[in-house]
């Protein structure tokens, strides 16, 4: 099926079933971790993926092909069919990460950064960003923290309609890898944060702009340097260690030339900041809340409008 | 820079060992940060790094590598 056991990751969208994906990883021609994301009956999912997991292919496709549950298919059949396309080559393997484009040319967003279970800053800070009339937020992850509220966070911002991307929390919690220290969250929950982006692009006027949490994707399956936007990636979180070594601004600024965003955001240092290097904005999204203050960041367009600002508001128990 | 040392003349081809990497990899990086270097592009010698920010002169490189070649020589 694949010639080397270098870990392949596929996505397949699935029909006449519950859940709308089946996550598939592939080594040579072992599968080593299946997911049904989205739907369907967890339990029973869950057992399937264990029952499977780290078997030859040529084994698995007896089980589970031409099984009948509804419309003549079902999760184990769409499986098979997902295996059958990956062999036949008709599925190519995921991108290493999910790089959500925002359709829409924008003039004023509202972002926010290190969530961390916390629902009632969350609140507040939607309530800021609509007063300063943002047109959409974008969370940058760490939705979830080791101790906090998440169920109750990802239920807020799943009403919201927010733009989230995972940060390494979340990314923990989707694959179900989260320490002991993680609070149970539920099965729709991981789910969620499974099929969320990693990254997001957005127009905002003229400007073209790429938003991360920070280096957690350099070290997903597949991260290759040449990957759409690797460059700044691994400019802002391995050279500048994001914007933290000055020392290296020179350098910084001989390769963003190279660059395809204008705008870089990133949120792995808890720090709020925007500097101006090689012709190129880079912002650092703070956390959501520090004790009773919440803080929500503005990226707006146009001459007379300052590119980023900071808005805080204070509240009780934040 | 790849260029000031690619066009050494042979006999200076053949005393050194050229690395060439690439910035817009993690390998990349990672060497140029060990190397304490702070623009590019740079040209390490031994380890050490001699040139930042400009290219040399041939006649300034040949000799920056001669002088090492000689004193790592010598006995």
């Amino acid at each position: 099926m694949t010639d080397c056991c270098q870990p392949l990751r596929y996505i397949y969208k699935t029909q006449g079933v519950c859940p709308p994906e089946i996550h598939i990883q592939i080594s040579g021609n072992t599968l080593t971790r299946v997911r049904f994301v989205g739907g369907g009956c967890p339990g029973n999912a869950t057992l399937v993926g264990r029952l499977l997991q780290d078997r030859p292919v040529e084994d698995i496709m007896p089980l589970i092909e031409g099984i009948p549950c509804r419309d003549n298919t079902s999760c184990a059949d769409q499986l098979a069919q997902a295996l059958r396309a990956i062999e036949k080559g008709d599925l190519a393997p995921a991108a290493p990460f999910r790089l959500a484009q925002d359709p829409t040319v924008r003039s004023r967003i509202g972002f926010i950064g290190e969530v961390g279970g916390n629902p009632q800053a969350l609140r507040s800070a939607f309530e800021t960003v609509a007063q300063a009339g943002a047109e959409t937020v974008v969370c940058l992850g760490n939705i979830t923290c080791p101790t906090r509220n998440n169920d109750e966070t990802i239920k807020a911002l799943r009403r919201s309609g927010v733009n989230a991307i995972q940060g390494p929390n979340d990314w923990a919690y989707a694959c179900g890898v989260e320490t002991s220290a993680f609070s149970p969250i539920t099965a729709s929950s991981r789910d969620w944060l499974l099929q969320l982006p990693q990254a997001y692009v957005f127009q905002l006027g003229d400007k073209k702009c790429l938003a991360f949490h920070g280096d957690f994707l350099q070290t997903l399956p597949g991260y290759s340097d040449y990957d759409p936007y690797a460059l700044e990636i691994n400019m802002i979180a391995g050279l500048a260690l994001f914007m933290q070594d000055e020392t290296v601004f020179p350098a910084l600024a001989e390769m963003t030339p190279q660059f395809t965003a204008d705008v870089i955001l990133f949120a792995q240092t808890d720090r709020w900041g925007h500097w101006q290097v090689g012709g190129k904005d880079i912002v650092g999204i703070g956390p959501i809340a520090d004790g009773t203050v919440v803080s929500v960041g503005l990226l707006q367009d146009g001459p007379e409008k300052r590119l980023f600002n900071t808005l805080q508001v204070g509240v009780n128990d934040a | 820079m790849a260029e000031a040392v690619k066009v050494l003349p042979d006999d200076i081809q053949q005393i050194i060992t050229v690395d060439n990497w690439d910035m817009r990899t993690r390998q990349g990086v990672q060497r140029f940060r060990e190397l304490k270097a702070k623009s590019l592009p740079s040209i390490a010698l031994d380890g050490e790094l001699v040139y930042e920010s400009l290219i040399p002169m041939q006649e300034e490189l040949i000799a920056a590598i001669r002088q090492r070649y000689v004193a790592k020589n010598k006995d």
